[in-house]
Parts: structure tokens; sequence; C-alpha cells
């Protein structure tokens, strides 16, 4: 694999590393590396592994640029707010580097489709935001033998890790069912979008990733395979832990519906409680009827954005329930509807008779009533 | 004591505490001091049968403890252990 005079430039600093050189380059040249999610962390992976010069990068996402993305994706501007995140990654990547092949598949990945993007590819690297997808794209690489380079992050603290990589000597090691079986129930982990994330915490983290993916490649180092690191930003403490296979494993050895193993559907099933919409609520106060709207939110989500309903946060609603008139028409709202489904749910068995989940939550409310409402 | 550091998304059953001690000598005994002192964090540890549940590991210093003796192995005054839960934000 031959480079240009331009590439030989571009990559100089590379090839006057003594263990990397022009060898290392072409290994990198010559591979074809799947970024699972062009977020937070597949910002800093398709930078800095364009700029570094592998050779076809995939992208997968289905999302839009919003304006919240801003604060951590900083592959993206202003400027690409309402575009498809592959398509502007593509643009900002073949910009970065033209010496490189960008092959995007705008898709969310699922059972039916993800052997078949995978497959085409040496490593994968994972930076998706949610637990389903996570085991979809493990249980994909051990059928398909792929490494899969692993970064997950929640506010101020990261996990990086080598997943399924098989050494010169043919020993794999650890996947992510080794490491964690069987995924947390729903709502226990926040993800970003409801917990948050310290904006700059995917870039390091993805950063990591970045590197170990060019390790893998060019064969330079030692993989973080059969450890786990770990990083908290507010201590900046670094710990890293040894992975070992898990031997009451069962084998993977096809895809199931990891909604439901990851209890998704469940939950929503078991959440089933009276609902209105936000143009039913909007009508409510139109027609200035008599109910009481409860905000189970936190206080500081209270300031960002309020419907100037009673705040009484989820965790304090069995000692408040005194403070909810159960005579008339009562409607409960979080930020999307998961909380106040939980809080009807509850009141439901407090006898309250009359009490709505507002469909949604602030965030539809700001969608489809009151566009100057800042959504988070 | 011995001291176990509790992360981020289970700070809120702890009082946002991120660590918590006692002079247990065993895994056990120090989860069940943790949850005696912080009774929401139980249902987030173990399953109705008292095992460690699936989405989350403890370690003593760099080693898994099911590697070692389970729930069971001991620790001493200066052992640093760690919870590490499942997280899947990117």
């Amino acid at each position: 694999m031959e480079f240009s005079k331009q590439e030989l430039e571009r990559y100089s600093r590379h090839l006057i590393i003594p263990e990397f050189n022009i060898e290392g380059q072409r290994k990198l040249k010559k591979a074809k590396v799947l970024i699972v999610g062009t977020g937070g962390l597949g910002a800093p992976l398709l930078q800095y592994l364009a700029a570094a010069g592998v050779g076809t990068l995939g992208l997968v996402d289905f999302d839009v640029v919003e304006d919240s993305n801003l604060q951590r994706q900083v592959l993206f501007t202003v400027n690409d707010i309402g575009r498809s995140k592959t398509d502007a990654a593509q643009e900002k990547i073949k910009a970065l580097n033209p010496h490189i092949e960008v092959k995007v598949h705008n898709t969310r990945l699922t059972s039916e489709n993800t052997l078949d993007i995978i497959k085409e590819y040496d490593v994968v690297a994972d930076g998706t935001d949610n637990f389903p997808t996570r085991y979809l794209v493990n249980d994909a690489c051990v059928i398909l033998g792929k490494p899969n380079v692993y970064a997950s992050i929640f506010r101020f603290d990261g996990q990086v890790s080598v997943f399924n990589h098989t050494d010169p000597n043919g020993n794999t090691g650890p996947n992510y069912r080794d490491l964690f079986p069987s995924p947390p129930p729903p709502g226990l982990v926040p993800s970003c979008a409801e917990g948050g994330v310290l904006g700059v915490l995917p870039g390091i983290m993805g950063s990591l990733q970045a590197s170990e993916v060019i390790k893998l490649i060019t064969g330079i180092g030692t993989p973080l395979s059969g450890r786990l690191f770990l990083f908290e930003a507010l201590s900046f403490k670094t710990t890293t832990l040894k992975i070992s296979k898990n031997k009451n494993a069962l084998p993977i050895t096809e895809l199931i519906d990891y909604e439901s193993f990851c209890g998704i559907g469940a939950k929503e099933e078991s959440q089933s409680v009276p609902e209105i919409t936000v143009e039913e609520l909007r009508d409510l106060r139109d027609n200035q009827e008599d109910f009481q709207l409860i905000d189970v939110r936190e206080a500081y989500e209270y300031e960002i954005a309020n419907l100037e309903g009673k705040l009484i946060p989820l965790k304090e609603l069995e000692g408040k329930i005194r403070d909810i008139r159960s005579n008339k028409k009562v409607v409960v709202h979080c930020r999307s509807g998961a909380r106040s489904a939980e809080a009807v749910q509850q009141l439901l068995t407090y006898g309250f008779e009359n009490v709505y989940n507002l469909k949604g939550g602030i965030l539809a409310w700001a969608e489809q009533i009151d566009p100057e409402m800042a959504k988070y | 004591m011995a001291t176990i550091s509790i992360p981020s998304p289970f700070r809120k059953f702890t009082a946002q505490e991120p660590e918590f001690q006692s002079k247990a000598t065993t895994v056990n005994g120090l989860l069940q001091d943790l949850v005696a002192t912080y009774p929401d964090i139980k249902k987030n540890l173990f399953t109705p049968e008292g095992q460690l549940l699936q989405f989350i590991k403890v370690y003593k210093g760099e080693e898994d403890i099911q590697e070692m003796n389970g729930v069971q192995t001991t620790i001493g005054e200066q052992d640093q252990l760690t919870i590490i839960p499942a997280i899947a934000g990117g």
C-alpha cells in the first residue's frame, strides 16, 4: 500500500516514531473501523481516527444534530442543527482528511441488520448511549470475532475497555457480558439525556478509545483487553481493574431481542397509567378548569424550564401526599413522562382516582405548545 | 476500617456520600453494614434471594471478588473496595 507525497507529509509525525513508522501507517490505511454512534464519544473517535489515517471509517447513527448536543459533540456546529448526524459528520471528516473513505450507515442498529454492517469492518468502536445497543454490538462482535473497543460515560465518570480481542496466540479476551452478564433495570442508571454528563468527559474517554483502536490496528503496545479503566473527573481518580472471562457464561451464538432483554417493553407496560396530552393540558388551562399540576422533577430542573406546577420531587412524593388534593383533577408531569408515570402509579395506590400523567412531559410541551421553552 | 467507593449512579441512595467505611471482616459484612445504613441501596445491590445483581461488580483492590471467594472474601482495615455499575452513556 503506497502513499502520495501529501499523505507522507501529513502522517510524518507517525512515520518518525520508531515503533510506528510507515508499517504502522500502512496498517492504518488498510484498516476498516466502524464507529457506532456519532455522539459524544463518536466525535473524538471520528476526528482522531480520520486524522490518523484509518483508511475506511464507517459511521452508524440515525439521529439529527440538536442544540443540546453541542456542549460535548464537538464535531458539529450551530450550522448543523437539524441535519442528519452521519451526513454532517461525513462532511467534517472528509474535510479533515480527504485521503480516507467514509461509509455512512444512517440507520438504527437492529438484530436484523447489525451482523451485515459489522462484518465489513476489522474493528468496532462502541460509542452508543443505551444498554440494548451495547449488548447488541457486543454479541455481534462475539459472533463475528471482531474486537469491540468500548467506552461509556455518566456525569463525571467514564469506563474504557477492549472486549473480545484475540491476541497473536489465538486467545480471546473477555467480552461485555463477562463484565456485566445482564443490564440494570430501566430507570436505575440514567442516560446522559436523563442524568447529564460533563461536556469534556466524552472527549477524554473517546480519545482513549481512539488510542486503543490505533494500538489494535498497528499491533503496538498492550491493548486494554481483560482490563477495565475507570476515570472519575471530580476526584481525578483513575483505576484499572482486571476482568476475567465468566466461566459460567452461556455461549453467544445468535442475536436476540435486546429491548426485551433490557426490560424496556416491560417497563412501559408496567407504567401504563391514565394520561393526558399536552394539548389537553393546554385546553384545561385555557378553559380555566380547576385542577392541580404537580411537577415531580428536581429543583435544578425546575430552574431550567417549568409549567408553574407545584414542585414535589418524586423521591419526596410519599411524604408530601397531603399537599396534593384528592378531591380534584391532578395532572403530574416530569421531563419526558417516565418519573411522572411512576408518581401517578403511587398516587393511584394511595386512592387518588382523578390523576393523570402528562404524556411526553415538559419536553412535549416545549415541542408542541411553547417553542420558546428551553428543552434539556 | 475497609472503605468502599459508591459509584455516582448509586449516590442518590447514600445521601450523595462517595464512600462508606466498615469494620466488617468480609465483603458481605461490609455490604450488610452499607445496607443497614442506607436501606434504599439494598434492592440495587442484591436480588430478593440475596445474590449480588448481575449489573454490579464488586472489586477488592484490582480484583473482582467473584474471582476470589465472592461476598465471603475477607477484607482488612486497609482494603479499598469499589462497586462498579454498568453505565451506558455515550
